[in-house]
């Protein structure tokens, strides 16, 4: 289930896809009715600290558990975990249908190739699914069921990288963090509950509601030792198959670079369970080991490069612009298709639209344009621009140019009205 | 599914404890069978039976859900027989393509079941469909299946709490709280697949009536189905 990892909880706040998906994982807890009535003479206090004796016991028990095997027996159907994952299989088999989930035939055979490798024995177990969100995040599911959004595609540079990423997930997998952290929210919540009924019996709701606040945040991340833990699998993993592993903090030395340009939002605090980017990256630096090894450059470009211009959008789209200037910045510099590159730093700028950015748009469409594999749009949005910058006459040219390399553009007639 | 299922929660509370009410197609008198005999489709139930934690948490329960499903299905065959109609069940088609189709038409049911208890039962009106009741999923519902008349679409969750919860209801009781032990909610609507139409919907909602026990569960079958038009 939530078995949210690499991501950052407080992006995904407010998209509405996000929300859609974080819904589906959600059990809805049975509502409390507060329903007071005639209050009877009973010692409040010690029916109070009885039901506390009640709930805290049932919250202590609490055990390790043993790593996942390569072909696990079906647990009992009786146990928490044999719910969970009848949970999970539902989730997956709605998954499959989803309008989020990306298809495509090239880009999955090589995910699927490279999680089987990535997983060594275990790779039976797994299922790859590409959801198309813009966020650096990637999941599994105690049932096997491996998410990868295309916001982490994006951002990662090449196959070592990926792997990482997946090795990532697979270490999760493979110390059954879901279920640990289930047994640990089911007893958080028994906990909060507990406050609940403290603050009832004395009619102050505050600290309740502080404790429920605290109780949901657990459920919003795996626990830092987790995802060290998580880290030190992909770690092995990497050097295993000959992967650079330095790779793996640089990874997360570019999130970090996006994570402290973001605007402030609320909120913040309450996911302190994730170890933050940069200690992430220091770590995982200080970690690695080779200094030699493979990247996988080529094999990974030509996985994703078909796809990255939609990704772009995607990315544009949630309006982040100081982050998504951070990562058009890096995108450029490593040499990344230039045209589709300076095309979306146009199109960033030109929907930002502070003062100067009308101009930086033009400078960007200029550059797209003069590349080789410029999508036709530049030449529009070059087009646009212009227009707006009130140099109708130097804006034909390109409009001519788009509509010349979309003859099916769909906004045809407009421009043409414009050429007139 | 989430949002599904908060629906049935506030539509249940709403129609308070043990209620069923059902809607037939515009048309469709308040009496007729639709002619015995006819094929009914059977998609497979939707049904989740959970362990309501002391906290609220709901833990879904793997063996429960399988004796659940076992005497649900079983109480339907039952059911249906009585009014003989013959049973058929649903089977996945093995082209990815109709595939799909089919289980978009699973959702598609889903989502106008949302509708219909969001707009018939929470009283949340729509203006212009007033009280006709013509919902449909499209002609394209053919495609669950070639030969039936009708298919039949069941949704039950149920929870129960533990002894834990339970202790602490009684205990919260004393000091004037009230704790929710468990609640089922349920749905099922009756579809043509020569048009699509859903002729027939019925909510159920109660607090007792354990689906883990057969005789139980065939009384909950029996009140899901009341007014079923077959």
């Amino acid at each position: 289930m939530r078995a949210r990892s690499f991501f950052d909880a407080k992006e995904r706040k407010g998209v509405k896809r996000g929300t859609q998906i974080r819904a589906a994982f959600r059990w809805v807890p049975a509502g409390i009715t507060l329903r007071p009535f005639a209050h009877f003479c009973v010692p409040l206090r010690q029916i109070i600290l009885l039901l506390l004796a009640i709930l805290l016991l049932s919250a202590c028990a609490k055990r390790s558990l043993e790593p996942q095997d390569a072909a696990p027996p079906a647990p009992d159907a009786a146990s928490d975990e044999a719910g969970l994952l009848m949970q999970m299989d539902r989730f997956e088999e709605d998954l499959k249908v989803s309008p989020d989930r990306l298809r495509d035939p090239k880009l999955e055979a090589y995910l699927n190739e490279l999680t089987c490798r990535v997983a060594g024995e275990h790779c039976p177990q797994f299922r790859v699914y590409i959801l198309r969100q813009p966020f650096f995040n990637a999941a599994v599911g105690p049932n096997g069921m491996l998410l990868i959004w295309s916001g982490l595609l994006l951002r990662v540079e090449d196959e070592a990288q990926l792997a990482f990423a997946i090795a990532h997930e697979i270490g999760h997998y493979q110390q059954r963090h879901t279920l640990e952290r289930w047994r640990k929210l089911k007893s958080t919540s028994n906990v909060a509950m507990a406050l609940q009924v403290m603050t009832a019996g004395i009619g102050v709701g505050l600290v309740g509601a502080a404790a429920g606040l605290g109780a949901n945040g657990a459920l919003f991340a795996f626990n830092r030792d987790q995802e060290r833990a998580a880290d030190d699998f992909g770690l092995d993993r990497l050097a295993a198959l000959g992967y650079d592993d330095r790779r793996a903090g640089a990874l997360w030395g570019a999130v970090w670079d996006e994570e402290r340009v973001r605007e402030k939002e609320l909120l913040s605090s309450i996911f302190a369970s994730h170890p933050p980017s940069a200690e992430r990256r220091d770590r995982l630096s200080a970690a690695a080991r080779s200094d030699t090894g493979e990247l996988g450059k080529t094999a990974f470009e030509q996985a994703v490069s078909h796809l990255r211009q939609g990704w772009l959008d995607d990315e544009i789209g949630r309006r982040h612009y100081a982050q998504t200037e951070v990562l058009l910045t890096r995108l450029e510099g490593l040499g990344f298709e230039p045209g589709t590159i300076a095309y979306a730093q146009a199109e960033m700028y030109r929907r930002r639209a502070r003062t100067g950015d009308l101009e930086r748009a033009l400078r960007a469409y200029q550059r797209a344009v003069t590349s080789d594999n410029a999508p036709p749009l530049a030449w529009r949005g070059l087009g646009l621009v212009l227009r707006q910058l009130k140099r109708d006459e130097e804006a034909q040219a390109p409009l001519r140019e788009y509509l010349q390399r979309a003859p099916d553009a769909e906004d045809r007639a407009m421009i043409e009205s414009w050429l007139r | 599914m989430a949002r599904l299922f908060s629906i049935l929660a506030l539509t249940a509370a709403l129609l308070g404890c043990s209620a069923t009410k059902h809607h037939r197609a515009d048309g469709l008198a308040a009496a007729s069978g639709l002619g015995r005999g006819a094929t009914v489709l059977l998609v497979e139930p939707d049904i989740q039976l959970s362990e309501l934690l002391a906290s609220g948490v709901q833990e879904p329960r793997l063996d429960w859900t399988q004796a659940a499903r076992v005497h649900v299905d079983q109480a339907i065959d039952a059911a249906l027989a009585e009014r003989e109609a013959r049973v058929a069940r649903f089977v996945e088609a093995a082209a990815p393509e109709l595939r799909e189709r089919q289980r978009q038409l699973i959702l598609l049911n889903g989502a106008v079941g949302t509708s219909i208890l969001l707009h018939r039962y929470v009283g949340n009106t729509l203006p212009h469909k007033g009280e006709s009741f013509d919902w449909t999923l499209g002609r394209g519902a053919r495609a669950l299946d070639e030969k039936a008349r009708y298919a039949l679409f069941v949704f039950l969750h149920d929870s129960y709490a533990t002894g834990t919860r339970k202790a602490l209801a009684a205990g919260l009781m004393l000091v004037g709280v009230g704790v929710s032990l468990g609640q089922q909610v349920g749905f099922a609507s009756l579809v043509d697949l020569e048009d699509g139409r859903v002729v027939w919907f019925n909510l159920l909602s109660a607090q007792s009536g354990d689906l883990r026990n057969p005789t139980d569960a065939a009384a909950a079958v029996a009140q899901l189905l009341e007014g079923v038009p077959l």
